[in-house]
């Protein structure tokens, strides 16, 4: 099963919060780290790990409820993402999920 | 990726997303007689925590930390880009005498360098025109030949060691934010207040109450929030105190430099300036599709770090005084005290002349017409190119070279591109692209709008200015005296393909309609009638 890379910025309290919920599914692992910048500015909080398909869409819906800054995943990244785009990412990457289930089935049957 | 989220990992797509893919990295392990290893050293006097530093080449110039949960080691990742920019804007600012001029020229130069790496190419391309325009030599000659490889040759002063190791020394600090030894400085909300307050004085009390409202909001994440800006003031205090004593001891060793103190106080907070300068020039970047509105975070990150400047001045006075007498009595404080100033009045006159260029550049980059009208720079350019000057050619050369290593191209690209390698070739504008052009105009009660009416010897004129000039500031400013009351003089930009264009859009907006001119800025007529009408600004012509 392939794994999926995820990227998450947010507040603090959101990204701890999207941290566990990401670490409690099978197959899916996450850690925080925290960012500072020489500019002054205030720290940035980032959740970086990886989740499994079967998981995806649980995630996604959970982070939909948390204040987050910019939702990457494997290639396909949101900055500033309203609930409406979450929304959109979400039917993204179930069809990106759905797409690449259909290919390793024709791979499969071609075999 | 793989599956286990390895420390390396996390490392190195944090650092390709933020520097971009162009960019390359090592992990840097300094040699035993590298500056950087006496930093290393110097800092186990006072955390005891491991770090591992990554250098990054290319890309956009950032340095800052990581703490990874869980992980054995903190990570300060700092790129040559950043160590070699700040090199060329202290030289800029602190070193060639000091112009706001100059100081305007570099900020364009850094935008558009920012802008280009944030893929905004148009500003990119105007900033990098509206600075190369007029450009002398010698400010040209310098940004094209600092790399990190003239800094790691170049001889080992109180000014290599904080240009290369400020940074890192910095972040370190954040490192210790929890540590009793930090919270000792006695920097407290209540100082911080009275700092702000006491350098807004004379901003306007809207400006004023937004910056103190994200002070307080623990919520903000602006730089200027209380519990933020106390730990930044406290990680300049210890990177202060590191870098003095790495200084010393590494001049000891080198036995090429003695220790100067003056100099290391002047470097320590002109340091402070640049890095204020630069986070503002990435600000503006990051943020040009708001050009129109006035972005107030630019101005707390001002005030943010003069208050930085400020509390590391406070601290001088005790380090300078520890350093110089082995008693911190009342009198050697104040002797102490005396010398920072001495080297800290000249920092802050220095400021003071160089934000006049920066403000410059706000008009350009927050006023519609300076922003939009890329094909009055283009014009410009192309007048200039013409003029024997090999060395802005080589310049832009560097520059296209820099636009063809990304996929971004523009309908002003194109023309760009054309006009540098042949400045005599015509420049082909898109119809799409509309000129701006810029008026005074009058608004007031019952949604009264109209265009500021000059009437002369000649009829009802319309001034028209081309660009966000001295002699359009200086125009609004002098009829400015004359509104008091409900009618308010503002300044308008209009959009038209041509002249003619511009003419109907104007006759249209007319509540009477008398036959009218408009004058358009560089032309006889407009300086005639700016003479004759306002000899008190002529000289702005």
């Amino acid at each position: 099963m392939t794994p999926h890379s995820i990227n998450i910025v947010g507040s603090q309290d959101s990204i701890q919060e999207i941290n566990a919920e990401i670490n409690s599914h099978d197959n899916c692992k996450s850690r925080v780290l925290q960012k500072r910048n020489l500019d002054g500015s205030t720290s940035t909080w980032v959740a970086f790990g990886t989740v499994a398909i079967s998981a995806l869409p649980h995630i996604l819906n959970f982070m939909n409820r948390k204040k987050v800054r910019k939702i990457k995943i494997n290639d396909i990244e949101v900055e500033n993402p309203t609930d409406d785009m979450n929304e959109v990412l979400i039917e993204l990457i179930k069809k990106r999920i759905s797409e690449s289930e259909h290919n390793t089935d024709l791979e499969q049957n071609e075999k | 990726m793989k599956n286990n989220n390895s420390e390396e990992e996390i490392i190195e797509e944090i650092i390709s997303s933020e520097f971009g893919l162009a960019s390359g990295f090592v992990r840097y392990n300094p040699e035993p007689e590298v500056p950087m290893r006496y930093l290393l050293n110097t800092v186990k006097n006072y955390l005891n925590v491991d770090f591992s530093i990554y250098w990054v080449t290319g890309g956009k110039p950032k340095i800052f930390c990581l703490d990874i949960e869980g992980a054995s080691e903190k990570v300060l990742v700092f790129s040559s880009r950043y160590v070699a920019l700040s090199k060329y804007i202290k030289l800029a600012i602190f070193s060639l005498g000091i112009s706001d001029q100059l100081v305007e020229r570099v900020a364009l130069e850094t935008i558009s360098e920012m802008a280009l790496k944030n893929g905004y190419i148009d500003i990119a391309i105007s900033a990098f025109m509206k600075q190369l325009i007029g450009k002398t030599l010698a400010a040209a000659y310098i940004n094209d030949h600092i790399s990190m490889l003239d800094l790691e040759l170049s001889k080992k002063t109180e000014s290599y060691v904080v240009l290369v190791l400020f940074g890192l020394a910095h972040e370190i600090g954040h490192f210790m934010n929890e540590d009793t030894y930090v919270s000792s400085f006695n920097i407290s909300e209540i100082l911080l207040e009275r700092q702000i307050k006491n350098y807004t004085k004379s901003m306007p009390t809207w400006v004023i109450d937004e910056i103190l409202s994200k002070f307080h909001d623990k919520k903000s994440d602006s730089c200027i929030e209380a519990t933020n800006l106390i730990q930044e003031c406290q990680a300049d205090i210890v990177a202060c105190n590191i870098l003095f004593d790495t200084s010393i001891e590494m001049f000891e060793d080198y036995k090429e430099h003695e220790f100067d103190l003056d100099k290391f106080i002047m470097q320590i907070l002109s340091y402070q300036g640049v890095v204020g300068f630069i986070h503002r020039c990435e600000r503006i970047s990051q943020n040009i599709s708001d050009y129109s509105i006035i972005d107030l975070e630019l101005e707390a990150m001002h005030v943010a770090s003069h208050v930085r400047s400020i509390n590391l001045m406070d601290h001088l006075y005790y380090a300078v005084t520890s350093f110089l007498y082995q008693d911190i009595t009342e009198e050697n404080f104040l002797l102490g005290k005396k010398k920072v100033d001495s080297v800290a009045l000249n920092y802050f006159e220095i400021m003071v002349e160089a934000e006049l260029g920066f403000r410059r550049v706000f008009d350009f980059i927050y006023t519609p017409s300076r922003i939009k009208n890329h094909w009055y720079l283009l014009e410009k350019y192309k007048e200039y190119l013409l003029k024997p000057n090999a060395f802005s050619l080589f310049e832009s050369g560097r520059f296209i070279s820099k636009l063809n290593s990304t996929t971004l191209k523009s309908n002003l690209s194109k023309e760009f591109v054309k006009i540098t390698r042949n400045p005599s070739s015509e420049i082909l504008r898109s119809l799409d692209d509309k000129l701006i052009f810029s008026f005074l105009w009058v608004s007031g009660p019952d949604e009264y709008s109209q265009p500021f009416l000059f009437q002369t010897e000649k009829g009802n004129s319309y001034f028209v200015f081309l660009d966000y000039t001295p002699i359009f500031e200086g125009v609004y400013q002098y009829c400015l005296m004359a509104f008091t009351g409900q009618y308010k003089l503002l300044k308008v930009s209009i959009n038209a393909r041509n002249r003619d264009d511009l003419y109907e859009i104007i006759a249209s907006e007319l509540y009477e309609k008398s036959p009218f001119e408009l004058v358009f800025e560089e032309t006889e007529e407009f300086n005639y009638l700016i003479t004759k009408y306002m000899p008190e600004i002529s000289n702005l012509l």
